[in-house]
């Protein structure tokens, strides 16, 4: 077999036909790449932080969403939201961080559902240099190398439930704590400050009932139900989650009992609103997820960027009663108008 | 320049074939729904969904109409030609559940597996509120408008629901089966989605469809619903705290059928389902049970938190995937769960379905996780088969082979579709009962929907078929070149 002599292309003139070939090639990458893009929720990924909340539909995280997609613009990021459609559903959310991986997002804000299933997954994305931030709960990996913490200040979050509740019994009472979910830790930090401030600061309170937290706000209702039969005598109840303020509201008015039974909750749901209206919930200490979520695509940015960022930023409840409901701040972190937020 | 002329020269023949390619691929790319011209209508009726694709929920065909038998948040089952523009569609809808939504997208894209989880608009039949209910999803809601019908919404009713999609409005009416029963609502947005597929879409309630129709619409057709429907309120209002509080409608409080609920669960001593295998099998025990519906064809199933038993009913109450049950039967133990006969029972209250378990097939094979709602990993091992008991998928994993069925009231086109070899990930009640798996297997995975079978990876393309082509095409290759270097150097 013979071969071509170097000296024989420059007659041949193929370069410009490859040139034409290589347009054709690079139009094509290009169309297809718009394509792709056109028919995608995160857009082009490189400028795309993935935002996947416990779930979505709630004001909770919708205030999140509001929040990230601020800071993620003023940035010059985009947000890619989803979360799965029910909060414990630890499966679909590690497919959700697998996509973003796979998508080679600038970055991942994660609100985890559960403490150790998670690990694996962040850690993956930390090891292909996607800067993560854990929001809402904690997960045991330290932070650095990527991985910033903004969360929930559960510590102030227990202690203003426990001098809420010390405040409306006068010092003294019998109360029932709902919503105990130790596979959270920001829940189990929050429940482990209401006990100690309420044993130092209120010894004369009781708590004769502990109840772990339910997945819907019927069953959350039927065990608040079950307590106030049991409990004639019952002053007030004090509850972790919204689920469970929600369920302990139903039960409360289904007995007629709202209004004689104080009840305080942690964390905001829209339905809790209206109680504190109605003046049969006393107190919601509100996480200000607005402010979480914006300090978390700031902090992906700022990892992006090679700025400096505080490994645990810790952003402080706000406490909603009838006399501040009205207030701007308040209403900002119960608005769900996400689009709004630019 | 002849033809002989031309063909000396490869390198344009190269080109001429990179572009002929380019243009397939463009062609393919650009119009993948061609098959999706209007006017389009379902064809349910003929037994028939394909071209319809499923984000969550378990979707199946129902009396000449499509049903979603799930109570999954934003459960969504998509179809059409996302180039469509300008267009109405009509369908008749009815609601499942007392608490929750059922509805049209329209001119949706970008969708994925999530409660808002894509770009267009959707109308909803709201009884959770009483609403008509118009709003913009991307990746997120933003309601427009919630409006009261004059007769309460219900569920187990049809409504027809005609919604018309023209520039940036997007209008409809729903009609109740009662004279004068009709509710507007509109929705204008500056920079809108103008073009997308239509899709199905319920919230907690599940619901059925049928007879949907989708033609091409103009200004002509979007004004006498905005002439009805009440003046547009700026974007975000709903979104407020305040807006949330007037979506309430006339539905404030407690609903009746809670609190009666609430009331039944809390005056009656139940059995947990695990403790119902250990009860004798020597007298008959009646016991009531509470658990939530994780399948409802071929036949009801319901876990607990630690636990899964079958269930036969005397007189069966209309169940969706997710429902919260109590249910009052005469227990039949069996060896690794039991059955619940003559059983009597009522739904609670409607909630997400639970995540499956994740589990291996030699975990499923030991009977631990019979009349559970599990999820394993497998290759298939041959092609679907119909059955009596339904379309018949025989797997593999490691040391185990096992079946998925999927009920014959079920459309198994998408099982079809499935080449053997493929690696799959299967979701599904998974049982041990001889009458599934016939002694052959250990277990067999009872599927709600087609959906429940996700390929991972298509077979991998070294199978002797491709073998045998390779070897035969690679010699004719080596010549082919051999003749054009020969001819080159001449």
């Amino acid at each position: 077999m013979k071969f071509w002599p170097i000296s024989h292309f420059p007659r041949r003139r193929p370069p410009r036909c490859l040139l034409l070939l290589a347009l054709g090639v690079a139009a094509l990458a290009i169309i297809g790449g718009c394509l792709a893009a056109r028919h995608s929720n995160a857009g082009g990924s490189g400028q795309t932080i993935a935002f996947i909340a416990q779930t979505t539909g709630n004001e909770l995280w919708e205030a999140a969403h509001a929040g990230a997609r601020k800071a993620a613009s003023r940035e010059g990021f985009r947000i890619y939201w989803n979360a799965p459609t029910r909060s414990d559903d630890v499966e679909r959310q590690i497919e959700l961080i697998q996509s973003s991986i796979h998508r080679k997002d600038a970055g991942l804000v994660i609100a985890p559902v559960q403490y150790l299933a998670l690990i694996s997954p962040l850690r993956e994305a930390m090891a292909k240099h996607i800067p993560v931030a854990v929001v809402g709960s904690s997960v045991p990996i330290p932070a650095g190398n990527g991985l910033v913490f903004v969360l929930n200040d559960d510590v102030v979050m227990g202690r203003m439930a426990a001098r809420s509740v010390g405040a409306l019994l006068h010092g003294s009472g019998k109360i029932a704590l709902l919503g105990i979910d130790p596979n959270l830790t920001g829940n189990w930090i929050r429940f482990n400050s209401f006990e100690s401030t309420l044993g130092s600061e209120f010894p004369r309170i009781s708590i004769i009932e502990h109840r772990t937290s339910s997945p819907t706000f019927e069953e959350a209702a039927e065990i608040a139900e079950q307590i106030l039969l049991r409990n004639s005598h019952l002053d007030a109840i004090a509850s972790f989650t919204s689920t469970d303020s929600e369920g302990a509201l139903t039960a409360l008015r289904l007995l007629h009992r709202a209004g004689d039974v104080h009840l305080v909750g942690c964390d905001q749901e829209l339905d809790l609103m209206e109680g504190i209206r109605e003046g049969q919930v006393d107190t919601i200490i509100a996480e200000n997820t607005y402010a979480i979520g914006q300090r978390a695509a700031e902090a992906i940015a700022a990892l992006r960027h090679g700025r400096p960022v505080q490994g645990t930023v810790l952003i402080p409840p706000i406490l909603i009663t009838r006399d501040n409901i009205d207030v701007r701040a308040t209403q900002e972190i119960l608005s769900t108008d996400w689009r709004g937020a630019l | 320049m002849t033809f002989r002329r031309f063909a000396r020269r490869p390198v344009w023949i190269a080109l001429a074939a990179a572009l002929l390619s380019a243009a397939g691929i463009a062609a393919v790319a650009l119009w993948p729904s061609r098959v999706f011209r209007l006017p389009w209508r379902d064809s349910f009726a003929a037994g028939n969904t394909a071209g319809w694709q499923a984000f969550g929920g378990a979707w199946s065909l129902y009396q000449g109409g499509v049903r979603n038998n799930s109570d999954e948040r934003g459960a969504k089952f998509l179809t059409g030609s996302t180039g469509w523009s300008n267009y109405a569609v009509d369908a008749d809808v009815s609601l499942l559940g007392d608490d929750g939504d059922a509805g049209i997208i329209v001119r949706s894209s970008d969708e994925e597996e999530g409660v808002d989880s894509y770009n267009g608009y959707y109308v909803g039949l709201r009884d959770s509120n009483n609403s008509i209910t118009v709003g913009r999803a991307d990746h997120g809601w933003i309601e427009y408008q919630a409006v009261s019908p004059r007769q309460p919404l219900q569920p187990s009713r049809w409504y027809h629901l005609h919604v018309v999609a023209v520039g940036c409005e997007i209008a409809a009416v729903a009609s109740g089966d009662t004279p004068g029963d009709r509710t507007w609502v509109a929705m204008h947005e500056p920079s809108c989605a103008l073009t997308g597929r239509i899709g199905l879409r319920s919230y907690s309630s599940g619901g059925v469809w049928k007879n949907i129709r989708v033609v091409k619409a103009g200004t002509a057709d979007l004004e006498p619903l905005l002439a009805h429907a009440p003046p547009d309120p700026l974007p975000g209002t709903l979104q407020s705290e305040n807006g949330f509080d007037s979506l309430r409608l006339n539905r404030h409080g407690i609903s009746p059928a809670l609190a009666e609920a609430l009331r039944r669960a809390a005056a009656t001593p139940l059995a947990t389902i695990g403790d119902l295998r250990n009860l004798s099998t020597a007298q008959s025990t009646d016991v009531t049970i509470r658990g939530s519906v994780i399948l409802t064809a071929p036949r009801v199933y319901v876990q607990d938190a630690a636990a899964g038993a079958a269930v036969e009913f005397v007189r069966r109450p209309s169940l969706k995937i997710g429902d919260e049950v109590q249910i009052t039967g005469e227990v039949e133990p069996l060896p690794f769960s039991a059955v619940l006969r003559d059983a009597a029972g009522r739904v609670l209250w409607q909630r997400s379905p639970a995540p499956p378990i994740s589990v291996t097939a030699a975990q499923a094979a030991t009977g631990l996780y019979d009349a559970r709602f599990i999820e394993t990993e497998a290759e298939v091992d041959a092609s679907p088969n119909p059955s009596s008991r339904g379309t018949v998928l025989l797997l593999r994993s490691g040391y185990q082979r096992f079946l998925a069925i999927l009920d014959s009231g079920a459309d198994p086109s998408l099982l079809g579709q499935i080449a053997p070899h493929s690696t799959v990930r299967v979701r599904g009640v998974c049982v041990v009962d001889q009458a599934f798996t016939g002694n052959s297997v250990p277990f067999a995975i009872l599927l709600r929907s087609s959906n429940d079978v996700r390929i991972l990876s298509g077979p991998p393309w070294w199978d002797l078929r491709n073998l045998i082509a390779v070897a035969i095409a690679l010699p004719i290759v080596l010549l082919l070149g051999l003749f054009i270097s020969t001819r080159a150097d001449r």
